[in-house]
């Protein structure tokens, strides 16, 4: 269906509403037209982002010449209409219209979830009558299990099917409908199953009543007693803003980011920004029984109590032994991509300037220097934004399972794409099946083909032909085993754009193959044009921060390593203090250095990316061979098992901070709740730590750190703290929002742009360093040879995680270990989606839930690799290739 | 001078007469009137059933923010309250009360009412924390006169799901 | 695997009626009723997997119709019209009636599996109301005496 708005934005149309005059684009319906202006018709079923149903006959508006009421959600703006929305006649319709809407209506507001929030208790307030004149037995429903995350009462229902219509035409399946007809409608699932979709937990803020309430907040407070928290999610790259809803500091509930009713905060129902589940209903761990509560010293014995100051002096008494006996480069430092920026700026500090070593990384997770290399290079040359999506003509995605690594972006694409605002063309050995049904073409190859691949295409386009040359489309048929038509047609689209982005998902790109598929899409990107963008998607929230922070050994706040005067600005910033200059080591080469005995101390801040490392045996031996280990973390695990000290941290709703997402949007953090018991602020404990080393932080607030940092950009961000947190209320935030009408603004290429003001201060720190050599082609065999499928793998979100895998909502609901397999291959092993197979790796047997999908190359089968347990640490060179049998008579 | 020493012992004498107000507290007691505002009460149904069904719209009323409670969901086997939701916690911290009544205004089910209950010293400031233990009524005061049927869960409309 | 396994010449023939395969949906479903006497859960998954729509779709769409039915009826089944212009001259009275003959409520079949009673919307014969409909043959300005008179033929 195309969109409305953006087809006819030529024309403008002008009309009046309620005796004021306004100029809306043609297409406009009566009711967005009058938001604009700041007039609220009242509605249930319409929604902006749903298509229109006009059954619950609320918005019901007089227009001069009809002679009925209309319905002002479908009745576009024609030039000269004059139509009122508060006349006698029209609140008499609306008043039968809630009479209608309330005759089955159990009025259960006391027990009722949505009490305090729901549209009908609104609209009761302005149109409800005090009595009802039906007579007879309200109807009554029995109670279903229904989903696991969504509670249903359908005696509440006013049938508006925002729920039907979210499913059908956003979530992509349409999983809920209406059963039965007249008096006896009510929604439902087939056989009352779960609402299965990542994003089914937003049909309980669209519901407009009590139907779909949220089963984990069942109860749990009515929402006047809440907290709204305005923040950012921290599980991945979409960087989504939320709102918390906090009672007592504990995280009730999550959802989109509210709106300003009257001079209040309230949930928005009428939202667009969607979130996915795992950000909805998984940020329930901060008071888990598992958190890190006291410090510890090993040798005094994990139960011991250990005061801040002991431990404190104790991890830096370890760290100046190790400087002062092997020098600085014995001491290294590991951090996580979930820390804040401020953190990960002063970790970098405090490694830099008050130990003296550029041995320090955020890519703890990465086996090998030559993916960490590729990594850099991603992050560096990334320069593309999907904010805008109507400035975009075509997106490209690359080796990406968006919809389970960064939900909420593969949302955008796919509504952009549903509504033909852009091309979406995919490519590599696993693309994202879920967008592939509105993709415009696809091409699926090998995972030890793709650089020839994007070669062939990057060749094909640079031709000056009107039209592809045969023999490059043969290459890449070839290459990929699609028909001519389709790689004309993605070769014409790449071709015809006038601006584009290419996404692709750094975490699916193989070992040696990864510079140099890095490389062939940056010099893609430069042969479709300056207009294209570049677009890494990591499945870690901040490693774009991690990057601009420069907690990395080869960057520096700001910029590369080789920026002297950057350098300079430092020693200078940092007390006058000469820094050293001498290259340190990468994450994947600490580790490798720790387990040789050269790296006798390490900090670890935050170590849930040492636990996503491929070979956790060899993280063991490397940590278990440290002569000094520091772990700042909020959860235990195997990482500050093995911790000499252990300082507990704080969770993201207990700091604030700024996380940096994908796309280099700067998003705001705001603490609702202090870290439990002796828990602390991690970047107080970073500043005491740096004092029991000797060197005292300047710093009295994080603003200071905030700004600190942002002048090391090029140019510096205009923005304080303060002012980027979004507006609306600051919960317990001691840090209160002040919100100025500014401008958004992004760094891009060393320029600040403008665009249109926005409710949220927007700033997006960007770096297209575009390399100017091309990195060595290393193209060694990477696939086993032999009989047998492909075995691919990533992560994806709501797999086990160390934050994440721990909430009790959504840990239970983690998916059954699956593997996805393109119907090619499904149809010669007979197995249909649900089967169970049997997969042989080696001497390895595995049994796992067959899901048949477009997403695997013909030839390959992917894998969830935080849902599977496979040596997968082994095949980071070579891929491996795998049986496959069906085990009969097992359904999983 | 004397006149006026005896003008006031008229007035001793004459209140000496007259039928006095005070009692002797505590061996006696004071008759209130019936809408007087005293502890807090939570009513129950005749089966034994606690009316209040945690809705909160009475901490939502107070005005010295005196009432806290969590409510929680009713299982089959053990109903607490008719319905859904029932109040797990109910507390009003007595100090904090002034004994408004809005509270019972504000309650939809009739479950809370200020009683005429009024002794209530305490020695430790934990003691004037009421749960629902202190407050609700207990079987030997008998469970009032509503009809328990009228509120309970109606059964499904026939023909439907 | 009932519809394509017995019947797959029937689906071929339905499906080369239209251009979009879930025009079909509805032929479908009656070849399903038609051939197991009720529309089965698993006709309502083949339905599906035929037409490429989810099983809510289908399901929607079964639940909608009262021609369809989600459990096995009787020899007769009896259909009466509920709505205004039947209801306002004695459809009620008539659902009663039939519920004492039969022994049995409205949407339930008899033991013996001859009889099924329903209410039914609108059959579009208001100008004969009250009606009902017996299988597929309708029965026009009822009475008590003539339901009485039509059952004693149905054996």
């Amino acid at each position: 269906m195309p969109d409305a708005a953006t087809t006819q934005k030529t024309s403008n149309v002008t009309l009046t509403i309620d005796g004021r005059s306004l100029t809306v684009p043609e297409g406009t319906m009566i009711i967005e037209a009058a938001k604009s202006i700041g007039i609220y018709i009242p509605h249930y079923c319409y929604h902006p982002a749903l298509s229109i149903a006009g059954s619950c006959r609320l918005c019901l508006v007089e227009i001069k010449g009809m002679p009925k009421l209309q319905i002002a959600c479908s009745i576009p703006v024609k030039e000269g209409m004059e139509v009122f929305t508060n006349t006698e006649e029209v609140k008499d319709a609306r008043i039968g219209m809630m009479e209608f809407l309330l005759a089955n209506h159990p009025l259960d507001c006391p027990v009722c979830d949505r009490g305090g929030e729901c549209m009908l208790q609104r609209f009761s307030v302005d149109y409800g009558i005090a009595h009802t004149r039906f007579m007879d037995q309200k109807r009554r429903f029995r109670k279903p299990q229904f989903d696991p995350l969504i509670d249903i009462e359908r005696n509440r229902c006013i049938l508006c099917t925002r729920c039907v219509r979210f499913c059908d035409e956003i979530a992509g399946e349409h999983v809920m409908g209406v059963f039965n007809r007249g008096e006896q409608n009510y929604i439902g699932t087939y056989g009352d199953g779960p609402v299965s979709n990542i994003f089914s937990g937003n049909v309980i803020d669209l519901c407009p009543v009590g139907t779909l309430t949220s089963k984990p907040f069942r109860f749990q407070a009515r929402v006047w007693e809440l907290h709204q928290l305005q923040t950012t999610c921290p599980y991945c790259a979409s960087g989504c803003p939320v709102t918390c809803w906090t009672r007592d500091g504990k995280v009730c509930r999550t959802t989109p980011p509210i709106r300003k009713d009257k001079g209040k905060y309230v949930l928005d129902e009428d939202t667009t920004e969607f979130i996915c589940n795992q950000g909805r209903f998984g940020l329930d761990i901060g008071h888990h029984a598992e958190r890190l509560r006291h410090p510890i010293i090993r040798n005094n014995g994990p139960d011991a109590p250990v005061t801040w100051d002991e431990a404190i002096q104790a991890a830096a008494q370890g760290l100046r032994r190790i400087r002062n006996e092997h020098g600085p480069q014995a001491v290294a430092f590991l951090a996580s991509p979930s820390a804040t920026c401020e953190e990960l700026y002063l970790f970098q500090r405090l490694a830099r300037s008050v130990i003296g070593t550029n041995n320090i990384d955020w890519r703890g997770h990465l086996a090998s220097p030559d993916i960490a290399a590729a990594f850099s290079l991603a992050m560096s040359t990334a320069n593309g934004m999907l904010d805008d999506l109507s400035e975009i003509e075509c997106v490209l995605v690359l080796n990406c399972d968006l919809l389970h690594e960064a939900p909420v972006t593969a949302l955008k694409l796919r509504e952009a794409a549903r509504k033909a605002n852009i091309e979406l063309l995919l490519l590599g050995h696993h693309i994202d099946s879920w967008l592939a049904t509105h993709a415009k073409a696809y091409l699926q190859c090998l995972p030890d083909q793709e650089h020839a691949l994007i070669y062939a295409l990057d060749q094909a386009i640079a031709k000056a032909e009107p039209e592809p040359t045969s023999a490059d489309v043969d290459t890449i048929r070839e290459l990929s085993g699609a028909g001519k038509e389709t790689v004309e047609s993605l070769i014409t689209s790449l071709r015809s754009a006038g601006s584009g982005v290419i996404v692709y998902g750094v975490s699916e790109i193989w070992s040696h193959l990864a510079s140099t598929v890095v490389d062939d899409l940056v010099a893609l990107r430069n042969t479709l044009g300056p207009q294209w963008a570049l677009l890494p998607v990591n499945p870690e929230r901040n490693a774009s921060g991690a990057f601009a922070t420069g907690c990395q050994s080869d960057r520096l706040p700001g910029s590369g390593c080789d920026n002297q005067k950057t350098w300079e600005k430092l020693e200078s910033l940092w007390g006058k203090v000469p820094l050293v200059r001498a290259a340190g080591l990468s994450a994947p080469d600490i580790l490798e250095q720790a387990s040789l005995g050269e790296i006798k101390g390490l900090v670890v801040l935050g170590s849930d990316a040492l636990l996503r490392h491929p070979k956790p045996e060899r993280v063991n031996q490397a940590l278990k061979t440290l002569e000094h280990l520091v772990v700042i973390d909020v959860f235990p695990s195997s990482t500050t098992e093995q911790a000499h000290v252990v300082l507990p941290g704080a969770l993201f709703t207990e700091k604030d901070g700024t996380y940096i997402d994908a796309e280099g949007r700067l998003a705001r953090l705001c603490k609702g709740d202090d870290p439990p018991e002796d828990a602390r602020d991690n970047w107080q404990i970073l500043g005491e730590l740096a004092k029991a080393l000797g060197t005292e932080f300047p710093y009295q607030r994080l603003d200071d750190v905030f700004a600190e940092l942002m002048n090391l950009l090029h140019p510096p961000c205009p923005f304080t703290l303060e002012e980027l947190a979004p507006e609306g209320p600051g919960a317990e935030c001691p840090i209160r929002c002040i919100t100025k009408p500014s401008d958004r603004f992004h760094v891009l290429a060393g320029k600040y742009h403008a665009l249109a003001s926005s409710f949220r201060p927007t700033c997006h720190v960007r770096f297209a360093e575009l390399p100017t050599a091309h990195a060595e082609e290393k193209i060694p065999p990477t696939v086993e040879s032999g009989p047998g499928l492909i075995l691919t793998w990533a992560p994806i979100l709501q797999g086990r995680d160390h934050w994440g895998g721990r909430s009790p909502t959504m840990a239970p609901l983690r998916p059954s270990p699956y593997i996805e397999i393109h119907p090619s291959n499904a149809k010669e092993l007979a197995v249909q989606t649900g089967d169970a197979v049997e997969l042989r790796m080696g001497e390895l047997r595995l049994l796992l839930r067959a899901i048949v999908c477009a997403g695997p190359a013909p030839g390959t089968v992917h894998v969830a690799s935080n849902l599977v347990d496979l040596p997968l640490g082994d095949y980071l060179t070579r891929l491996p290739r795998v049986q496959l049998k069906k085990v009969e008579g097992k359904q999983t | 001078m004397l006149l006026e020493f005896l003008k006031g012992l008229a007035v001793t004498f004459r209140h000496i007469f007259k039928p006095h107000i005070t009692v002797l507290y505590p061996e006696q007691k004071r008759v209130d009137a019936p809408i007087f505002r005293g502890k807090h009460k939570l009513n129950r149904y005749a089966d034994g059933q606690e009316r209040c069904v945690g809705c909160a719209l009475c901490a939502s009323a107070c005005p010295s923010e005196a009432i806290y409670l969590e409510a929680a969901e009713n299982t089959p086997e053990h109903p607490v309250s008719p319905g859904e939701r029932y109040a797990e916690l109910y507390q009003i911290n007595l100090l904090r009360c002034i004994f408004c009544g809005y509270c019972e205004e504000a309650c939809p089910e009739n479950a809370i009412v200020l009683g005429p209950e009024y002794e209530l010293a305490g020695t430790r400031r934990e003691e004037f924390v009421m749960n629902k233990e202190d407050m609700l009524v207990k079987p030997e005061e008998g469970f009032g006169e509503y009809d328990v049927e009228a509120v309970h869960e109606l059964p499904a409309t026939e023909g439907l799901p | 695997m009932m519809l394509r396994e017995q019947k797959a010449k029937a689906v071929e023939k339905i499906l080369k009626r239209y251009p979009d395969r879930r025009s079909a949906i509805i032929p479908l479903l009656w070849l399903v009723q038609r051939t197991a006497g009720y529309v089965t859960p698993d006709g309502i998954t083949e339905v599906a997997e035929i037409t490429g729509v989810t099983l809510t779709q289908v399901q929607e769409i079964v639940s909608f119709y009262t021609m369809f039915h989600q459990k096995p009826v009787g020899r007769y089944l009896i259909s009466v019209c509920d709505n205004i212009s039947c209801s306002l001259l004695g459809a009620e009275q008539l659902v009663e009636h039939l519920e004492g003959r039969l022994g049995i409520r409205a949407g339930e079949t008899t033991a013996n599996g001859l009889f099924s009673l329903q209410t039914v919307e609108c059959l579009g014969a208001c100008n004969m109301a009250p009606v009902m409909i017996i299988n597929e043959t309708l029965y026009p300005n009822l009475t008590t005496e003539k339901i009485d008179q039509i059952l004693k033929n149905c054996t």
